[in-house]
């Protein structure tokens, strides 16, 4: 394990002195990100009220900072409250998928055989699919709505978890240690708590964030297809999918509920990553 | 990968063609067509051109220059005589006489006589075929011909529609030899339309010729009409500002807005045989109470319903196209009226949410699904929105009436018994009950005398525009963009096809 990670970490070396601008800028997008969400209804109009007669109106136009779109909506509100949406679908999802892939991860390595063999099995089919697909069939079961789709996404990335936590709880039981405290009578439990869930819990929290960056594209994708968030229902992914229309017209309406996906995505993707590298030296020592 | 982004350039540079192709007739002024050939813009291909073995619509309005029927409707939608001369209906509106014209030439050279007429509606009829519009002609027990001018029908019960049936498009009369001798007409189609089949490049065009012993003298004007294929919207608005084209189909914004403002194009605008509605299932409540009926009803703005959702269009109070001639006018019943909407639903104890379900697919129904729970919203009635894709709606909405609202479009008809059929029994989807509505339409279908069908027809339209099993928003208009010098152009909405034996340039 250590010695794949000190080649990876070889030509960093010089990058850890340096602070680290994106992965502040990262921290900040996710803090401004949690704040809006949270501060959407005191901050921003009701994100549904039409004014037919204020439609399409440019960014900057009397009171609207991002104008407003085709049913004279404003679109600053539309995205602030479309963040409640992602961020719902993103930790959401998220943490559904920690939980799941932790106890499954810490079932397997600690359980008997064929409980192995099986759970692999069904992490491998699930795999296998491609996870929009798989998320518009369970949508058509369960019915449309971020509600359903965060707890659909959350399933779907449980094997990606699971797998994380197997590999990093299997190498324990392999150590000495976890065989020496087996034997000086720590019980089956005892073990999976003393020394499996410190050691894979990390691991598994870094992938859930970085699957939680998934969540927020996924969750827009689904919703531009119709398949997530219900209109008039502010969401990215509908915002998105009203805009294509008025490309030509107003493309301001595609860019700034754009920006917010790709800001949204990469402060989750790069907290993720810095998480990972903090995790790694401390693992190191 | 390599191979997906090398369509997808592929894809690119035939857009870039496309727009070339048709700058050249710009710069060089004017059509650059003779001024006696029609090129007219399809937005899609014809899937045969049978009009008897499909429900296709691109496929008739191809073949209503190609075919005539016995009787046809004029421009004002009533039914005038066409191959048939006159008809009559016997005392016990079982029998139905037609008297043919004799001077009616097919493209092949053959004379129109009754038994071509016999062979058509038996090869309507013939299970092999199996025309989709079978259903039409179900009531038909015999035909015959006693003499080379004369064809009579015989019902097994009293069918006012099927006068309608015979001015449509799928009853259009063939050869009899041809039909005999199983010609393919789905590839080479012989009529006595006013213009014939020249040739068909599939994906490409469908060239037409003047017919010139057509029995109605001097007509057509054009010599030739080609049916292009233009799918995409763009092309086929780029496409008419520069000439290329002299007719496209059908307009919508935004390109509507560019021809609009070209010099070279004028839109020729109809009503559409269109009722747009606001589905209310009167099965549920407290949807069943008339006066929460009355307040969804009151709550929608309708003009700016159709501004806003369907690019324009006349709104209308009940649930016939104002083109019809069996078209009501009830706009004194109810009126917008958001204050009492809110005061209705200020009285309701809802249990649960009002579950709006939209096609997806549709998307200016979705757009106006949008405004329907915005106006309902504000009025205090709590809505929630749920899209469906087509063929749920078709399943779970329509069949199943899984549904509170639902907003769609129910399209036109020749007769008002296609519109109407079974309303008021609560068999429809909207679980509408009224038995004098049900009475008056039963009765209606029976009746020959076509007054007294008015009559019965209005009866019905007023129950149901006074109970609402929907808010009537309105009938869009329909867009169709013309060569400005084009003359005589007619769009017949009901049939929703297009007359050319008129058309001509100035």
């Amino acid at each position: 394990m250590s010695s794949w990670k000190a080649t990876i970490y070889a030509g960093h070396g010089s990058a850890k002195m340096r602070p680290d601008w994106a992965g502040r800028l990262a921290v900040a997008l996710l803090l401004l990100l949690i704040g809006i969400a949270l501060g959407a209804p005191l901050l921003f109009p009701d994100p549904l009220t039409q004014r037919l007669d204020r439609a399409l109106l440019r960014p900057g136009s009397s009171g609207h900072l991002l104008g407003t779109d085709h049913l004279g909506r404003d679109v600053a509100s539309r995205i602030a409250h479309g963040a409640r949406s992602s961020l719902m679908a993103a930790i959401g999802s998220a943490t559904i998928a920690f939980s799941g892939g932790m106890m499954l991860g810490l079932l397997d390595a600690a359980g008997p055989k064929p409980l192995r063999v099986t759970l692999g099995v069904l992490a491998d089919a699930t795999l296998a699919f491609p996870t929009i697909l798989l998320a518009m069939t369970l949508a058509l079961v369960f019915g449309r709505g971020i509600g359903q789709l965060s707890a659909t996404l959350g399933v779907i990335y449980i094997p990606v978890v699971y797998r994380v936590v197997r590999s990093q709880a299997r190498s324990v039981t392999q150590q000495d240690y976890y065989r020496i405290s087996g034997a000086l009578g720590t019980g089956p439990l005892g073990r999976i708590v003393l020394h499996l869930v410190p050691h894979a819990a990390p691991h598994a929290l870094v992938q859930a964030a970085g699957l939680a960056a998934l969540a927020i594209g996924t969750e827009a994708a689904l919703s531009f297809l119709g398949m997530g968030a219900q209109p008039p229902e502010p969401s990215w992914g509908l915002l998105l999918s009203d805009a294509r229309r008025y490309l030509g017209q107003a493309p301001y309406l595609s860019i700034a509920p754009g920006v917010a996906v790709i800001a949204a995505t990469f402060s989750f993707q790069y907290s993720s990553d810095r998480l990972a590298a903090w995790i790694r030296r401390y693992d190191d020592g | 990968m390599l191979t997906r982004s090398v369509v997808r350039v592929g894809l690119l540079i035939v857009g870039i063609l496309g727009v070339v192709a048709c700058r050249p007739a710009t710069e060089t002024g004017g059509t650059p067509d003779t001024p006696s050939e029609l090129i007219f813009g399809l937005s899609g291909e014809p899937d045969t051109l049978d009009p008897h073995a499909t429900a296709g619509t691109l496929t008739f309005q191809v073949t209503r220059s190609l075919y005539d029927t016995l009787v046809e409707p004029d421009r004002d939608g009533t039914i005038v005589p066409a191959l048939a001369r006159e008809w009559s209906v016997g005392e016990d509106r079982l029998t139905w006489t037609f008297t043919l014209r004799d001077d009616v030439l097919f493209h092949d050279g053959s004379t129109l006589d009754a038994e071509d007429v016999v062979a058509s509606l038996e090869r309507l009829l013939d299970p092999e075929l199996a025309s989709p519009n079978v259903f039409e002609y179900e009531t038909i027990a015999a035909i015959q011909a006693p003499d080379e001018q004369t064809v009579v029908i015989r019902l097994d019960r009293p069918h006012a529609p099927l006068l309608a049936t015979l001015a449509s498009g799928w009853s259009a009369i063939l050869p009899s030899e041809l039909i005999d001798s199983g010609h393919d007409f789905a590839n080479e189609p012989v009529g006595t339309g006013p213009f014939s089949f020249a040739a068909w490049t599939r994906g490409a065009s469908i060239e037409l010729e003047r017919n010139d012993s057509y029995w109605q003298d001097e007509l057509p004007y054009l010599e030739r009409v080609v049916f292009r294929n233009v799918p995409e919207q763009a092309v086929m608005a780029q496409a008419l500002i520069t000439g290329e084209l002299d007719v496209a189909d059908i307009l919508v914004e935004p390109e509507l807005s560019l021809v609009q403002q070209a010099a070279s194009t004028k839109i020729h605008e109809s009503d559409s045989g269109l009722v747009l509605v606001l589905t209310i299932n009167t099965r549920r409540s407290p949807l069943d109470r008339l006066r929460v009926r009355q307040a969804i009803n009151a709550a929608i703005d309708k003009q700016a319903v159709m501004e806003t959702a369907y690019s324009g269009g006349r709104v209308i109070h009940t649930f016939m196209d104002a083109g019809s001639p069996y078209y009501v006018d009830f706009s004194d019943l109810y009126s917008y009226d958001p204050e009492f909407a809110a005061a209705v639903a200020a009285e309701i104890e809802f249990e649960d949410e009002l579950v709006l379900r939209l096609p997806q697919n549709f998307e200016p129904h979705v757009r106006a699904g949008e405004l329907y729970h915005e106006m309902l919203r504000q009025a205090g009635f709590p809505v929630r929105t749920e899209l469906v894709d087509w063929a749920t709606w078709l399943e779970d909405v329509f069949s199943a009436a899984q549904f509170d609202l639902t907003v769609i479009g129910h399209t036109g008809t020749l007769d008002p018994d296609g519109r109407l059929a079974r309303y008021g029994s609560g068999e429809t989807y909207d679980g509408w009950v009224n038995p004098v509505a049900l009475a008056a339409i039963e009765e209606a279908r029976v009746v020959a005398d076509q007054s007294r069908r008015a009559e019965l027809y209005a009866v019905a339209l007023e129950e149901m525009a006074r109970e609402l099993p929907f808010v009537y928003v309105g009938s869009p208009f329909r867009t169709v963009g013309l060569d400005v010098n084009l003359e005589g152009f007619h769009m017949d909405v009901q049939l929703e096809s297009y007359d050319l034996r008129r058309a001509r340039f100035r």
